[in-house]
């Protein structure tokens, strides 16, 4: 065998379209392997800091990882910007919470950061007030999958009782 | 000091910094001017046939797909030329999902057609599972260097951060693959070009070129 015919054989056995989903994820679990043989140095001073959940774990405090502290809008909370000419107001949204969920963090101890009830939950942590651009775009994503979603799935039914009508 | 030329203007948007250089402004050009080709060019004329009866009929009809092609073209244009202009790692590769789930949409949203259907559910597998290495990418080089502003990370002296970052890099790389990489390769395996919703495949493919050409760049400003 060749080696033009051994790369075209290759080629060939990614034709069908669960292949390449395959494909790249013995890719994906090689690099992982690989990735774990090494040690890693990370940078001590971060951007984006925030307290130790230990430390808040032993004050109590419902919102263990999400509490960023300040009043909205009267005292701003912690929050350190890379930029912070850009941003002169940074800090006075982050502590918001809704009605349901302050709710919800007063009267329980474990749920006040659950998905559900916290709106910034569903977002990322690092997303506050200084990243807004990408707290829309991880809206926009959610929204464009499901206007594919509920288009293919109306598409599906609609076709489906037309084609009955007309027999 | 930038890779890719003289920077023209930023956008101040809190910490993400969006900008537009000498490349940044030639891939944004090309992407727009081909924008506008289905914008301006006239709609075919699509005929629907009906054999069944004694004398074959013929109407016209619009193709129940065409706006929501249009409006996902629209979207994964937006989102390229997001991609093309941001300057912060993690909003790239926001941008970068966002063009990955449109294309993945262009390619499922076909009328009566199961194997489009199962490409398009492999893309969007493909898309689900590529979000692992792109994000944590993104992660690591927070993680490495503190900071994921592009406009940052090109001040740093090359080999700052090690091995994590050449980690990240190598993930980050992964993940571009997978996002939109892939993305040509389900577009002709349902031979989108011969289909009448040929003039949206070209979207697919013209996004993910650019979104490749502007990936160089970021991998060369990374230290």
């Amino acid at each position: 065998m060749s080696a033009s015919e051994a790369f075209s054989r290759l080629l060939l056995s990614v034709r069908k379209p669960t292949a390449m989903v395959s494909a790249y994820c013995l890719l994906l679990a090689g690099i992982a392997v690989y990735g774990l043989t090494h040690g890693y140095h990370y940078h001590r001073k971060q951007l984006y800091p925030r307290p130790a959940p230990q430390v808040q774990m032993k004050e109590r405090d419902p919102l263990a990882p999400y509490d960023r502290g300040g009043v909205p809008l009267k005292r701003p909370g912690i929050t350190v910007s890379q930029y912070p000419q850009f941003e002169p107001k940074r800090g006075w949204v982050t502590s918001y919470l809704t009605p349901f969920t302050r709710w919800l963090a007063r009267h329980s101890r474990h749920c006040g950061t659950t998905i559900v009830s916290h709106p910034g939950g569903i977002l990322d942590e690092i997303l506050y007030y200084t990243r807004g651009l990408d707290t829309v775009l991880e809206s926009s994503i959610m929204f464009v999958g499901f206007v594919i979603f509920s288009w293919v799935v109306r598409m599906k039914t609609v076709t489906e009782r037309e084609m009955g009508r007309r027999e | 000091m930038y890779p890719s030329g003289k920077v023209f203007a930023i956008v101040p948007l809190g910490d993400i910094v969006p900008y537009l250089s000498t490349v940044n402004a030639i891939i944004l050009a090309t992407l727009v001017a081909v924008l506008l080709l289905p914008i301006l060019s006239k709609t075919d004329v699509y005929v629907e046939v009906d054999h069944k009866r004694p004398k074959i009929e013929a109407k016209i009809v619009a193709p129940r797909e065409d706006r929501i092609k249009a409006a996902l073209a629209l979207v994964s244009t937006l989102a390229a030329v997001g991609v093309v202009t941001t300057g912060d790692v993690f909003n790239f590769t926001l941008f970068l999902s966002l063009l990955g789930m449109s294309n993945m949409g262009l390619i499922g949203t076909t009328v009566e057609d199961d194997f489009a259907l199962e490409c398009a559910f492999n893309y969007g597998l493909m898309c689900l599972i590529a979000s692992l290495p792109l994000f944590g990418g993104a992660a690591l080089i927070l993680a490495a260097t503190g900071t994921l502003s592009l406009h940052e990370l090109m001040k740093l002296p090359r080999g700052a951060g090690g091995w994590t970052i050449t980690y990240a890099k190598i993930l980050l790389t992964t993940g571009v693959l997978g996002e939109a990489g892939v993305g040509p390769f389900y577009a002709v395996k349902v031979d989108s070009f011969r289909r009448i919703w040929g003039r949206y495949a070209f979207v697919i493919h013209l996004t993910t070129l650019l979104t490749f050409s502007r990936y160089l760049e970021i991998l060369s400003a990374l230290p």
